[in-house]
């Protein structure tokens, strides 16, 4: 068994009794850059349950439906205020090294190098665990998707946990 | 993290993701992924390892500029081989 099956039968048996993985049949299109990395506006979005710490309500990690809201990270955060939140993976070992599953330092580091033009103003972080996605696919990521198009993001760099 | 990349790529942000379980996200087909062979929380590499952070994000970056495929998982050096956590996570028998 691969992990796919092994995790969907551990959610079937332990939380959701009917689960199943949403798939598609087409692959959706990507977007060719418009213009040369080293005038492109990047953000992460990450699933490592990040968000601000003092500021946000962490992710709800216990709850067997998931937690399918998002957090914005600003980019000039100081990384020992974000916290992380998720059921999936040990999140004392992530925080150890944030960049380990949001590399907002590396890309700070790139932007430097004039490697990209710019980090956008606001990263975007959810928590990967969400299994009855109805929601995250109608109004969530779609709300998500709406900031990094306020923000006149070039390319998304999307970051699982 | 596929279904999101999904949303965006319809709402027209150019996109690129990290998998790190391929069949998930060749159920799912987002524009445009690379398959990182790291454990869950190491995605990037392990803590401390910056220079692996940094090939991995530049990866990101050369792979979201080329003319490919809609739907391609590009697959990568990056074989996580200090321990077997990763193989013990993919059984559900490690955080």
């Amino acid at each position: 068994m691969n992990f796919a099956e092994i995790e969907r039968d551990y959610i079937r048996k332990n939380l959701i009794a009917d689960f199943e993985w949403t798939r598609f049949n087409i692959a959706t299109r990507h977007i060719p850059l418009k213009k040369p990395l080293s005038q492109c506006r990047v953000a992460i979005v990450s699933t490592s349950g990040a968000y601000v710490k003092g500021k946000d309500r962490p992710f709800d990690s216990r709850n067997k439906y998931g937690d399918d809201s998002f957090r914005i990270i600003p980019s000039d955060i100081e990384v020992d205020k974000i916290g992380l939140s998720h059921p999936g993976y040990d999140t004392r070992r992530s925080l150890k090294d944030i960049d380990t599953v949001l590399p907002i330092r590396t890309l700070k580091s790139l932007h430097q190098e004039g490697i990209i033009g710019h980090i956008a103003p606001r990263h975007i972080s959810f928590m990967g665990y969400v299994p009855k996605p109805e929601r995250l696919i109608w109004q969530r990521a779609p709300e998500a998707g709406m900031l990094l198009i306020e923000d006149s993001v070039d390319l998304v760099i999307l970051v699982p946990a | 993290m596929g279904l999101i990349q999904r949303v965006f790529d319809i709402q027209g942000l150019t996109t690129i993701s990290i998998s790190l379980v391929r069949e998930l996200t060749e159920m799912v087909k987002p524009s445009r992924a690379l398959f990182v062979e790291h454990p869950f929380g190491l995605t990037m590499g392990d803590v401390g390892d910056t220079e692996t952070h940094r090939a991995i994000l530049m990866d990101c970056l050369r792979y979201a500029q080329m003319d490919l495929e809609d739907g391609i998982i590009i697959d990568t050096p990056y074989k996580w081989s200090k321990d077997d956590l990763r193989e013990r996570q993919l059984r559900k028998e490690a955080h």
